[in-house]
């Protein structure tokens, strides 16, 4: 097992540093008129090309890109060009409510979508219909759209839930609690239906496999049959839509930070894109890449755990 | 009289890595010689990981073997064969494969399937590929109409006809039949050996006939090669390799098969008993250098698991076994199995 | 040459679901609507009129209007075609990109696949909407750059797909026989991987569609990809949200349009999925197509096994039904046999005969569509048919245990060989800890397992069949069990382990006076096994009887038959007695013998009505020609010996 650990490790950090590598070309070479955005409109020529200078936009594409790297190795993402301030502290100081948000949206859509979809694979009939049916509607719904209907009926006709802001849980745990439940719910009602479509079809094979009625034969209680070794076998193809689930649920915290105002990351990216403040914007694809690497390799070693065949070839 | 053979294997070898142990390097073919002539039916038998099937791959040009020599209807197959392009040999070497379900294009028709090689090859028009579809479907003991229908309406054994009449349409020289019979149920198997046979004998095929059953390849084959863990331990004509088998292996495969006589049933069990050691599972292999038989052998002394059986001549036979060569020094040299003379029907 | 009928292809199969009509139709008016939207929706999408501001819907506004008194219909036909149209390019660009990687991936192997492989995994690990927003903080505010630039962060599904898909094709040995018959690799990929993967590929595209449908609103939403004032489906719900307090019916139409159309889209996927071509209708029967009556047995079977007190299972007329769409058919019908203590029984017939269902209907496990539709099934007094689930816990693994057909998947293969036997000896005999333990090496011992500890530590694809289907005769011992179902249980092994298996069977027998009743299809492991056989075809018993008799001088012309198929009874150079035709399926079973149509005996009272099992020459027997069929073995008899 420690060895599978390290091997995905390995992968992981090359993964980080091929995406970076990426995100750098991506972002940082494209051509857009920073100076523009920071000078303004009216700015006279001789301004803008003494700001790229200092700036170090002239230098070429490579120095550039080693001294990102370096900067990097150190903890060091830039400077925004909008705040002048450093995009490390930035991004960390919104990096709470956007993890929050996805790693909360994650655990409500596994926990959520593994029962239900266990639920509608075993028992059939009218139950499965039903599951299977609003799992269709509710993954149609757009989360944006969802959010602001869930504010239409929670925050505005019945005035149980704020309509926006957050409260770190630090401060009021009740509070946040209030604050960030429309908001995960949001979030995670598409995800967990896509998990519901997943785990029923994977526990559906399950079903049909040998080791089933094997496990039925000896007489060993139906819940076990199900709940211990039914949903082992199938939640291995649910994991990889998890991992796939989560970095959608990271894009969708972009576009619920924004309904419900939340001081996360994507409200930053947002507002960074307005501006053309793209060591921000870079920050902010670097940042979020390292989640979702990390997450993939969370969910590899999930892997390794609930398959021994995949730990041991 | 000898006849130049129609194939020639000469020293083949197949070594795989083994995934879980680098070091470690499985034999899955290792020297395996034969001939097969014009028209001649030669039956491979052995279990799974004999290497079997490995060798008709290797014949076919799906896989690569790592050495030796491959000679067909003068051209050169082997390992350090420069012929890239086989499509020359499709119209002369053919296959037969065991899954009727896998062995059929689910999305093509029975007649698109079975004119692709005709049009890849020989550029027929699309009216006489399809006569000469409808009569080797006919050949096969089908209906004309079967060209127009998918594989999915059609039973395992119907499959199987159809892929022999996908293997005869380029009309072989020799057809690799791979476990041609096995995936089917005993009355289907029984007519498809039939038509095997009577296709074999009206148009003068040779087949290598790749099987378990030591009693389909009896049945169909004229000479038999016996293999375990990719050696051959014995080949010879089908009648004398079933009836006297050579080796022990031989006659631990044929004890192995039940029969249906329960007074000869419980005769078998007790041959077995005798020739193979009640150890369940194989032991410590002896590794590449003994007989791979040698664990489980209850003739085996301490040259097997030290020195490789050389093919030695027995009449017209060849079989792999200390016990028939004077030189090994196993000290019952030359004398065969005496007391366990198996009941044969 | 390709004579394939019209009717059948992709599009045709599909109109026969109904949900996916709907949903083609949906996204076939709304294409036609948002092309022809100055047609469709005349009212100029932009025109503000601030006095008719917040209306619900009229006749004026079908839809209503919004916070500047613009249409709302029309605002959603026009800014269709920046949603829609960005979504389908992204898809197609998406689809355009990963296919032929995937495939060349998965087709090649090697170095190709490693490359395409880690190339998918960087897109994987990018968040989709904050590049799109970095692509857009670059080039401007640009629907087709950010819609072609989601087209290449989404083909990483694609990829995978593609890959995987052509990874599994690849090994289909039509592969290797189109490839053995000449065809080059790039024909090969065309003809033979192509069209095998497009269903799957379809789905995909669908869904991406829908999945871009979605992304694309989320920029509209954030004002970016199609700048305001132009209508656009996510700007416009961008617009409810600040109305939220005044006018919350914007929400409506923009919300249902967005999830109707990814509906449709998800839809769709999933009537592609499940498209396949040829035979959509086999094994379906239409309403309008009677069922056919299941042939009425004259006798009951029942009455000819007399009761015995001793028997540890008694079966009497069982009966297994199995209901599709519209009918409901027997595949099993009035079997009846006993079983006395360490008696083995074999139950022999080839596939489609009803020999596993019989088998698996002892411990009450039946497949889904089927139930015990009659007869009662015995086992040490108590007749189970009928019992709950939980009731028949209680008798499975502790008087009546299964081993079945391949050994491999028999177990479950994430968890050890060990950690099953300790759950199942702890359910039913409440030991625990180390005498768990000790009990789970005991029974690996008893099953001839030479290392137990190293075999309690394995999963069961670490070891070989033999081991595996040893470890699962363990399983099935750990309730302590009085009779053993071993369901085809070497049919996957070698002959050799083969012979191995009936030995621990037999030792089994002997040591536990276990009783075991083996489904074959082998009639050599009958006789090397059993005492007494049963003979199915069809769904019924056509012969049963002790083991001696039954095989040497069989009186059903069906056991002959088989035995005379068999190869080892074959004289090289002459044709084998092959019997004609096939199994029927159970709708096709005739109304008299079913055995009829194939047999070289059937006359005319054969045909006309079922024929009843009869107690006949130390036996039962479904033939009314028995006589004729002995006096013809005793001829091939004497022929033989004289030959």
């Amino acid at each position: 097992m420690t060895l599978y650990i390290l091997r995905r490790l390995g992968i992981t950090v090359l993964m980080v540093f091929i995406v970076v590598t990426l995100a750098f070309f991506l972002v940082a070479l494209m051509p857009n008129d920073v100076t523009s955005a920071i000078l303004g409109p009216d700015a006279t020529r001789e301004a803008r090309d003494a700001l790229r200078e200092e700036m170090g936009l002239n230098d070429p594409a490579l120095f550039r890109y080693f001294s990102f790297i370096t900067g990097l190795l150190q903890g060091d993402l830039g400077t925004s060009y909008v705040s002048r301030q450093p995009v490390v502290t930035q991004v960390l100081d919104r990096m709470p409510v956007t993890l929050t948000l996805s790693i909360g949206g994650i655990i409500l859509t596994t926990v959520l979508g593994v029962v239900l979809g266990v639920v509608a694979a075993t028992r059939g009939g009218w139950v499965d219909s039903a599951i299977r049916g609003s799992a269709g509607v509710v993954q149609a719904i757009p989360n944006f759209w969802l959010a602001v209907l869930l504010v239409l009926v929670f925050a505005v006709n019945l005035k149980l839930l704020p309509a926006s802001g957050w409260t770190p849980i630090a401060e009021n745990p009740l509070d946040f609690l209030r604050s960030a439940t429309l908001p995960l719910l949001a979030i995670g009602l598409a995800a967990t239906a896509a998990v519901v479509r997943q785990a029923r079809v994977a526990m559906m094979d399950v079903q049909a496999k040998d080791y089933m009625q094997t496990l039925r034969a000896t007489g060993l209680p139906e819940w076990r049959v199900i709940w211990i070794h039914g949903l082992r076998n199938a939640s291995i193809p649910v994991l990889t839509v998890i991992g796939l689930q989560f970095v959608a649920l990271f894009g969708g915290a972009v576009l619920i930070e924004q309904v419900f105002a939340l001081p996360g990351v994507g409200s930053l990216v947002v507002a960074s894109v307005n501006v053309g403040d793209m060591p921000m914007i870079l920050g902010v694809v670097v940042a979020l890449s390292v989640v979702i690497l990390l997450m993939n390799l969370l969910i590899d070693i999930l892997y390794g755990v609930l398959n021994p065949k995949a730990r041991l070839a | 009289m000898t006849i130049e053979p129609l194939l020639q294997v000469d020293h083949l070898q197949m070594r795989f890595k083994n995934p879980k142990n680098r070091r470690n390097t499985v034999h899955a073919v290792d020297d395996v010689s034969f001939t097969v002539a014009p028209g001649e039916i030669v039956g491979v038998v052995g279990e799974s990981g004999s290497g079997k099937s490995t060798i008709g791959r290797c014949i076919l040009g799906l896989e690569t073997p790592s050495d030796g020599d491959i000679h067909f209807d003068g051209s050169d197959l082997g390992a350090h064969s420069k012929l890239r392009n086989r499509r020359d040999l499709a119209s002369r070497l053919q296959v037969v494969f065991q899954d009727p379900y896998s062995s059929l294009n689910p999305f093509r028709t029975i007649g698109q399937t079975l004119a692709e090689p005709l049009q890849a090859l020989s550029r027929v028009s699309d009216a006489q590929a399809d006569a000469r579809v409808r009569d080797m479907l006919e050949a096969v003991g089908l209906p004309r109409e079967a060209a127009d229908r998918y594989p999915s309406q059609f039973s395992g054994g119907q499959r199987q006809r159809i892929g022999i009449a996908r293997a005869l349409i380029m009309e072989p020289k020799l057809v690799i039949c791979d476990e041609a019979v096995s995936a089917l149920d005993l009355s289907t198997q029984a007519q498809i050996l039939n038509l095997l046979s009577k296709l074999a004998a009206d148009r003068g095929l040779a087949y290598i006939f790749i099987a378990h059953d030591l009693d389909v390849v009896r049945y169909i084959s004229d000479r038999t090669l016996v293999l375990y863990r990719g050696r051959v331990m014995e080949q010879g004509a089908s009648a004398d390799v079933y009836s006297r088998p050579l080796h022990p292996y031989t006659a631990a495969l044929h004890a192995a098969a039940p029969v249906t006589d329960p007074v000869e049933q419980r005769a078998r069990r007790t041959a077995r008993a005798k020739i193979v050691r009640p150890a369940p599972e194989i032991g410590p292999t002896t590794g590449h250098a003994g007989c791979p038989f040698a664990a489980r052998c209850a003739f085996a002394q301490e040259v097997c698991t030290t020195d490789r059986p050389a093919d030695t001549p027995v009449g017209e036979r060849s079989v792999a076994c200390h016990m028939y060569n004077a030189t090994s020094g196993h000290t019952r040299q030359g004398a065969g199995m005496s007391g366990v003379e198996l009941a044969v029907t | 040459m390709t004579r394939a009928r019209r009717s059948d292809n992709a599009l045709t199969r599909l109109v026969r679901r109904p949900g996916a009509v709907v949903a083609l139709v949906f996204l076939a008016l709304l294409t036609f609507a948002v092309i022809f939207a100055d047609v469709v929706a005349p009212i100029d999408p932009l025109t503000q009129d601030l006095a008719r501001a917040r209306e619900l819907p009229s006749a004026a506004h079908w839809l209503g209007t919004d916070g500047f008194g613009r249409d709302i219909y029309s605002r959603l036909i026009h800014g269709g075609g920046s949603t829609l149209g960005g979504a389908l390019l992204a898809a197609v660009v998406a689809m355009t990109i990963g296919i032929p990687l995937g495939m060349l991936g998965g087709y090649f192997r090697g170095w190709v696949d490693t490359v395409v492989s880690r190339f998918a995994d960087v897109f994987q690990a990018l968040p989709t909407i904050v590049i799109l927003m970095a692509v857009i903080g670059a080039f401007g505010n640009n629907n087709t750059v950010a819609m072609v630039a989601l087209g290449v962060a989404m083909c990483e599904g694609f990829i995978r797909l593609a890959r995987a898909m052509t990874l599994q094709v690849r090994r289909e040995l039509y592969v290797d026989a189109a490839s053995v018959a000449g065809i080059t690799s790039g024909s090969i990929l065309v003809r033979h991987v192509f069209p095998n993967i497009r269903g799957p590929l379809l789905v995909q595209l669908s869904i991406t569609a829908g999945a871009a449908l979605l992304i694309q609103a989320g920029l509209g939403f954030l004002g970016l990809g199609t700048p305001p004032p132009a209508p656009s489906w996510g700007g416009m719900i961008d617009e409810a949200s600040d109305l939220i307090y005044l006018h919350p019916w914007l929400l409506v139409p923009t919300g249902a349009i967005m999830i109707l159309s990814i509906l449709s889209f998800n839809v769709l996927g999933d009537a592609l999925a499940s498209d396949r071509p040829g035979g959509v209708l086999a094994g379906v029967r239409l309403p309008w197509m009677k069922p056919l009556p299941v042939a009425e047995q004259p006798v009951a079977m029942s009455e000819l096994v007399p009761a015995d007190p001793k028997a540890v299972v008694s079966v009497r007329d069982l009966t297994v039904s199995f209901t599709d769409r519209n009918s409901t058919f027997a595949v099993v019908q009035n079997v009846s046999f006993d079983v006395m203590p360490g008696e083995a029984l074999g139950i022999v017939g080839e596939s489609g005969c009803g020999k596993s269902v019989t088998a698996k209907a002892l411990l009450g496990l039946i497949a889904p569509g089927g139930k015990i539709t009659g007869g009662q099934v015995t086992i040490n007094g108590t007749d189970v048919v009928g019992l709950s689930n939980r009731e028949l816990r209680k008798v499975r693994g502790t008087t009546i245990a299964l081993v079945s057909q391949e050994p491999m998947v028999a177990l479950d293969p994430t968890f050890t060989i060990g950690a099953q036997l300790r759950e199942s000896i702890a359910h039913h005999t409440g030991r625990k800890g180390r005498e768990l333990n000790d009990r789970a090496l005991e029974l690996l011992r008893l099953v001839g397992m030479p290392d137990p500890a190293q075999a309690a530590a394995s999963y069961t694809f670490q070891v070989s069949g033999g081991m595996a289907q040893r470890a699962a005769i363990a399983l099935a011992l750990t309730g302590e069990p009085d009779v053993l179902v071993a369901d085809e249980p070497t049919t996957a092994l070698d002959v050799t382990v083969q012979a191995e298996i009936l030995d621990l069977l037999r030792s089994l027998r002997k040591d536990l006076g276990l009783a075991v009743i083996i489904v074959t299809h082998d009639l050599g492991v009958i006789a090397d096994l059993c005492d007494r056989a049963v003979v199915m075809y069809a769904g019924q018993v056509i012969e049963q009887g002790a083991v001696d008799t039954l095989l040497t001088t069989p009186t059903h012309p069906y056991t002959r038959a088989l035995l005379a198929s068999m190869p080892s009874h074959a004289i090289p150079g002459l044709p084998l007695d092959a019997i004609p035709g096939a199994v029927p399926a159970p709708r096709d079973w005739p109304e008299g013998c079913r055995f009829a149509p194939r047999c070289a005996f059937a006359t005319d009272a054969c045909r006309s009505a079922p024929v009843p099992i009869l107690a006949q020459h130390g036996g039962l027997s479904r033939c009314i020609r028995v006589d004729e069929v002995l006096a013809q073995s005793r001829n091939r008899t004497e022929e033989r010996n004289i030959a």
